[in-house]
């Protein structure tokens, strides 16, 4: 692919009004901007949900406390099961659709590419505005969902047929539980607007990053960033349609009376027995992880293209193989579409498809070994500058080693026998979305906020944040790895009822308690990031005395991005170069 | 910029981590599992909002149940089909705080649930129940029989044994029931509408699975027959079997029951009077409304205890045939079939069908229900041919499944339906001309399965 | 707070996950009691797999808390190593665990497919049908022995069939193979103690195995009942692990595996008699 032709930076004729400036705009930065503080409002929202589930697993027998006169009488003050299903699936749902992928994809996918390949902005950038408020149907729809008969879904993110899909043939409410009436049917809508909405960035990631590099940035000066949002571009173009057509034919089975997922004979719930049907619920599984598990990829990909930058910033240090790293992002991808299986490994289907799916994913597990190789290999014998960013980053190393370790296990067919279905399977998700990809995430925003908003954040008080969140997630969630070894299944509403999972109250009381630490600690992100876009110091163009091309513009850029296209002459990793005068030669410095 | 100036640590950052690892660690330490301390002290019963349903019940015959989370809805526009319903909204504000008094002096709250039976009475028909009511609670074992007679002493005993009784059970009750029969037992849980069957509403004082001759017990139940109900669960519904619960958990659960029941009963005889137009509206004010209370009180605590010292529809002779292999087997269920399909018993009238195309009706909750698809092999009382020896006999209150009465069905006859209502699941076992009257074939093997998927049993 | 506090925080942290992860037993939090034919050998590939993993978080914590300790400390003044790369460690640390990998993959299939292929399933000495539906077990029992057609049975049952809830008997050494059906939504049939666990789908009819090496039941002559023997431990339960609803929690179920045939005979039998009952109970 030869260099991208350079495009001459556009100005706009007259001065834009507030909104269409800030709200209806089509500048990438804006709307990764906008991207990431919706990301952040459901953070809070999705984390208030995690503390709601972790009220009930500390304390099982107990009620519901402050607000609990606010929920009917009926209730006797206590919880019932049925809203704790709504908790952890809204929780779930959230963190996932709501703020991960749109805050790793849209937020710094869409403020960072253009950026760092040298263009003034996404090569569609009206799309890319459409992209953005394709969240906000479903932002109402989630946020609805809560207030309608029956309440929000409560099925699981994995929303598994028949219990979600199952309806009688008059009515919207769901004969198989409460929460999979009106609220399910908003959750699918929901999520089918997030699909839309993602697959429209992919198609400008994709095309920014091929056609509208700047002149000498070739594929392999693009910093690793860009190639991990590249990667995970591609893995949304191609794995969404799967989810979005499974997403419709469970929307027309509920709505319209279709029997995708009914099986022939039909279901009885009691009184209440459904209309014959002809499908299969086993074929939803299968559509919904093969996006799900490239899904899960696309949740820490740029996380680590995010941290391998950040490393080699920090660490004065180039990073170490450059190209083996890009590999081993595309092999991640590659492997990460014929995986799909091992999350079905109990399901029902042929046993055999099974040991098919084990090969594939411990493989993965190569690609994965070697990142974490080479990010240790870029902090030995560095010079690393502990910054906030740096600190998030260096322990997205080691939380991924360790959600990295523990997928091994459930990769082994026969192990996976025990702990599928347990709080070990939770104890893996949280450390590599929380410790992984939400601790990428912070290193992401304390690195990147002074080009951002041009200011610069408290790294004090980032630190800080950053010491209490690191202990108390590791509390938080690695005694859940030993209950899950125990057995204890995931989505219990109270575990306390069996002989064999009784004893561990006293690691579940722990872990609740500390969640709500943990919840309490973030409030300190929350104010120095708000705090910061009024008080922050004002930001040089370099605060990080980086290399890549966002670091040659002023903080905030402005629209357009460069006054004149820069050329590119180098790598994207030029520090402590012997010989050089500075410990670090931006990409636009040209060979001597 | 980096590195131009190290950040200067602050002197309380160091400390301050520290105590909060230290708090954690002490917070583990110090944590020794969540304890169950039941209701909440705050929690009171509230007053009934729903409306009472009153006979006669409407006669329409739908063909399917009240959908989802409508139970309510559907309660509320019985009138348009001919239906009666009190609404507790016509009580004035003064009435529903006397009521509320008069029922939490003599119930107490979830946190300390009892039964009293307050004060004199007056009223003629009542008054010899509130006397009875200390042998009714022996009776009902809501007191310590064993406790040697000094009688004020002994009713201090039994006031707190029946106190302690009834909040262990109360705090069972809230950790494995309330969700679906709620907190006064309305059957109006958070989980509870959204079932089919609902949960039990125990207000009404009326239970369908009964063992004793309604005319004998006054339609209460045994407190075997709750605890039954708790032991297999009623297969086929939502209501699980809590056999994994122990004895005495059980029938601490069964005496809470019987608590709720009475209460609710308690609550409903009372707005009725209050809301009776023939009564005006001076009728039950102040001590009066007190005493109604006791009387009621007293009243249906000795219909309970009559029910548990009843005897129970006992069999008087045995079967004759009762295993398939047996030669008189056939001749059995063929009597069986008669009974079933016969104008006398009339069962067919409402199994249509064999109960495969009955249809729905109301019942004294003024929800729908069906009579039982027989060829399901699903009994909700309960499989054992005594079990179905009860439901005949006895009749099914609330359902209004009426009993075949032994003046004109003698036992054998009894049996023989039995037989043949056993049989019916399995056209194996069937004899070929019954067979082919309800399934239509002569061969077995050609009988369509229940199901044609995973199946049901 | 200077690199040592980070080195020392990040390997504290590391030292308590790991140090959990060690003492985790001694406290008796670990895997439950097995008491199934197979469970030795799942266990076993977990240990292995635990050793492999364990032995890998070892390494790359102790190299980034030394990172962290002996580079973290910047200094304007001095350059780090200049290095892209090196591919002798790019080949050691591609294909070390390359190798280890595929060593731990073929390493499971036997005992997956023990345990699960249809066709290395064994002869079963006794079946039973599982209904799962919200919210217990609804288990039924032949009368005698194994019926002929299994499949049919299952689906249609026979007349002296033995109905219990949420209790599974079986005797030790038993083969004890279970038809799971469910008529409503996903659960899964978990049993802990026997590393046994499966979906039910609506639809379809699963078949497992499992087969106890312990026995856990006493019966009590005086009162012709059988309970669980309390000199052996915590009950030996079954638990629904797939999301069913809203008791899905609640779907608790006990295993009772007779010390012999007999015992389980003449239980099986009790049952059925008590389930054929004409007279009332005392």
């Amino acid at each position: 692919m030869s260099v991208g032709h350079g495009t001459k930076p556009t100005t706009h004729a007259r001065e834009l009004g507030f909104l269409r400036k800030y709200i209806f705009s089509t500048d990438h930065k804006i709307i990764g901007i906008q991207f990431i503080f919706s990301a952040l409002i459901f953070l809070v929202i999705g984390g208030l949900l995690a503390l709601a589930v972790r009220l009930q697993l500390g304390w099982p027998a107990g009620d519901i406390p402050l607000i609990g006169r606010w929920f009917p009488e009926s209730w006797g003050g206590r919880m019932s099961p049925e809203f704790y299903n709504m908790l952890f699936s809204t929780h779930a749902t959230i963190m996932i659709f709501l703020v991960i992928i749109p805050m790793l994809a849209g937020g710094f996918g869409n403020f960072l590419i253009p950026l760092m390949v040298g263009a003034p902005d996404m090569a569609f950038p009206r799309l890319n505005m459409l992209s953005y408020w394709f969240m906000w149907p479903a932002f109402v729809s989630i946020l609805s969902s809560f207030f309608v008969e029956g309440g929000a879904a409560g099925v699981g993110w994995t929303s598994y047929p028949t219990i979600a899909s199952a309806m009688l043939p008059e009515g919207t409410a769901s004969p198989a539980t409460p929460n999979a009436g009106m609220g399910q049917t908003l959750w699918l809508v929901g999520l089918i607007c997030v699909g839309i909405s993602s697959m429209l960035g992919s198609i400008n990631y994709i095309t920014t990053i091929v056609n509208m590099r700047a002149p000498g940035m070739t594929l392999y000066r693009m910093p690793l960033t860009v190639w991990a949002l590249f990667v995970t571009a591609i893995l949304q173009a191609m794995a969404l349609p799967v989810l979005t057509v499974a997403l419709l034919l469970q929307l027309l089975d509920k709505t319209v009376g279709t029997t995708y997922f009914l099986p022939p004979a039909g279901l009885t719930f009691g009184n209440w027995q459904t209309a014959a049907g002809g499908g299969q619920p086993l074929l939803w599984q299968h559509l919904f992880w093969f996006y799900s598990h490239p899904a899960v990829y696309i949740m820490i990909l740029p996380a680590m293209g995010m941290v391998s930058d950040i490393l080699a910033t920090n660490a004065r240090k180039p990073l170490f193989g450059y190209r083996p790293m890009v590999y081993a992002l595309a092999a991640i991808a590659g492997l990460g579409f014929i995986v799909w299986g091992h999350h079905m490994f109990q399901s029902g289907m042929d046993p055999r498809l099974g040991t098919g799916f084990m090969i594939a994913t411990m493989l993965i597990a190569m690609p994965s070994a070697v990142k974490v190789f080479n990010w240790l290999a870029t902090c030995w014998q560095a010079n690393m500058n502990l910054t906030a960013a740096m600190l998030n980053a260096l322990a997205f190393v080691s939380m991924f080693v360790i959600g990295g370790l523990s997928g091994i296990f459930m990769a082994a067919t026969p192990v996976d026998i025990q702990i599928h279905d347990t709080y070990f399977i939770v104890a893996h998700i949280h450390y590599v979305l929380f410790m992984s990809s939400l601790f990428g995430i912070f290193a992401g925003l304390y690195f990147w906020y002074p080009k951002m908003f041009g200011r610069m954040m408290s790294e004090f008080w980032g630190k800080v944040h950053f010491a209490l969140t690191f202990v108390l997630a590791n509390a938080v969630f690695f005694p859940m790895h030993i209950i899950g070894i125990q057995g204890h299944p995931r989505r219990y509403y109270d575990p306390t009822l069996y002989e064999t999972w009784a004893p561990l109250q006293p690691m579940n009381e722990f872990m609740s308690v500390a969640a709500m630490l943990l919840g309490a600690a973030q409030i300190i992100f929350v104010l120095n990031f708000l705090g910061s876009l009024f008080l922050g110091k004002r930001a040089p163009i370099n605060p990080w005395n980086s290399n890549t091309l966002e670091w040659t513009v002023p903080s905030p850029p402005p629209h357009g991005n460069f006054e004149t296209t820069p050329v590119v002459y180098r790598g994207p990793y030029e520090y402590a170069v012997p010989g050089e005068p500075l410990d670090h030669v931006p990409q636009t410095e040209p060979a001597k | 910029m980096i590195g131009a100036r190290r950040m200067a640590p602050r002197r309380w950052t160091r400390p301050l981590v520290c105590s909060l690892l230290t708090t954690l660690a002490a917070t583990l330490a110090g944590c020794g599992g969540s304890l169950d301390t039941g209701y909440s002290i705050d929690l009171i019963y509230p007053v009934r909002k729903d409306p009472l349903v009153l006979a006669p019940l409407p006669a329409e015959t739908p063909a399917n149940p009240v959908p989802p989370g409508k139970l309510d809805e559907s309660i509320r526009r019985l009138p348009e089909i001919k239906g009666k319903l009190l609404d507790p909204d016509k009580l004035t504000d003064a009435q529903r705080a006397d009521l509320k008094a008069a029922l939490d002096a003599a119930f107490g709250r979830p946190a300390e649930p009892t039964i009293r039976v307050l004060g004199k009475v007056e009223d003629e028909e009542y008054a010899d129940f509130v006397t009875e009511a200390p042998a009714s609670f022996a009776a009902l074992k809501l007191a310590d029989p064993t406790v040697e007679p000094d009688d004020k002493q002994k009713a201090e005993k039994d006031q707190a044994y029946r106190d302690k009784t009834l909040a262990v059970g109360g705090k069972l009750f809230r950790r494995h029931c309330m969700h679906c029969h709620g907190v006064v037992g309305d059957g109006r849980g958070p989980s509870g509408a959204w079932l089919s069957p609902t949960p039990r509403d125990f207000r009404q004082g009326v239970f369908k699975f009964i063992s004793c001759d309604p005319g004998l017990s006054r339609l209460k139940p045994r407190r075997d027959d709750l605890r039954r109900t708790l032991n297999h669960g009623v297969e086929g519904t939502s209501m699980p079997s809590f056999a994994l619960l122990t004895e005495e958990e059980r029938d601490h659960l069964v005496s809470y029951v019987l608590h709720l029941s009475i209460r609710g009963e308690v609550e409903y005889d009372t707005i009725k009077t209050l809301l009776d137009p023939n009564q005006g509206p001076d009728a039950l004010t102040d001590k009066k409304l007190d005493r109604h209370v006791a009387s009621r009180t007293g009243l249906f605590l000795w219909q309970w205890a009559q029910a548990a010292t009843a005897s129970g529809a006992t069999p008087a002779e045995e079967p004759k045939a009762t295993d398939p292999a047996d030669a008189a087997f056939p001749a059995s269920v063929r009597r069986g079939y008669q009974v079933f399909t016969g104008q006398d018993a009339g069962c067919i009238s409402c199994h249509q069908d064999f109960g495969r195309q009955a249809r729905y009706r109301y019942d004294d909750w003024g929800t729908l229900v069906k009579p039982n698809n027989l060829t399901n092999g699903i009994y909700r009382g309960g499989r054992r041919p005594i079990d179905m020896y009860y439901r005949l006999r006895c009749g099914i209150p609330g359902a209004n499944m009426p009993k075949i009465d032994s003046k004109n069905f003698p036992d054998a006859d009894v049996w023989a339906l039995i037989n043949f209502l056993r049989a019916l699941p399995h056209p194996d076992t069937l004899p070929d001309d019954v067979r082919e009257k309800v399934y239509g074939v002569v061969d077995p093997k050609a009988v369509a399965p229940k199901h044609a998927g995973g199946g049901h049993d | 707070m200077t690199n040592r506090f980070w080195a020392v925080l990040f390997g504290g942290v590391l030292l308590a996950c790991f140090l959990m992860v060690a003492l985790a037993p001694v406290f008796g939090y670990w895997l439950p009691r097995n008491v199934c034919v197979y469970g030795d050998d799942i266990d076993h590939l977990f240990y292995v797999i635990l050793w492999a993993t364990g032995f890998f978080f070892v390494l790359t914590s102790v190299l980034q808390v030394i990172a962290i300790w002996r580079w973290g400390d910047y200094d304007p003044a001095k350059r780090a190593q200049y290095s892209h790369g090196h591919l002798g460690l790019e080949l050691l640390w591609t294909i070390a665990p390359g190798v280890i990998l595929l060593y731990l993959t073929f390493a499971q299939i036997p005992a997956w497919s023990k345990v699960t292929y249809p066709s290395e399933r064994p002869t079963p000495d006794q079946v039973v049908t599982v209904v799962g539906r919200q919210w217990e077990w609804r288990l039924r029992y032949p009368a005698a022995g194994v019926p002929e057609r299994v499949r049919t049975w299952a689906d249609g049952g026979l007349i002296d069939d033995v109905y219990v809830v949420n209790e599974l008997h079986t005797w030790k050494g038993a083969n004890c193979t279970l038809l799971l059906k469910t008529d409503d939504v996903l659960h899964s049939f978990y049993l802990p103690n026997f590393r046994r666990k499966q979906d039910l789908l609506p639809g379809k009819t699963v078949t497992i195995w499992v087969q106890a090496t312990e026995a856990n039941t006493k019966h009590d002559a005086a009162t012709d009942t059988w309970s669980l023997d309390p000199a052996v431990g915590p009950a030996w339960e079954i638990a629904c692990a797939e999301l069913c609803g809203g008791r899905h929690y609640a779907m608790r179920g006990v295993v009772f595996v007779h010390p012999t045939k007999d015992d389980y005979d003449r239980w099986l039998k009790h049952t059925a008699t008590r389930q054929r009952s004409y007279k009332p109970e005392q």
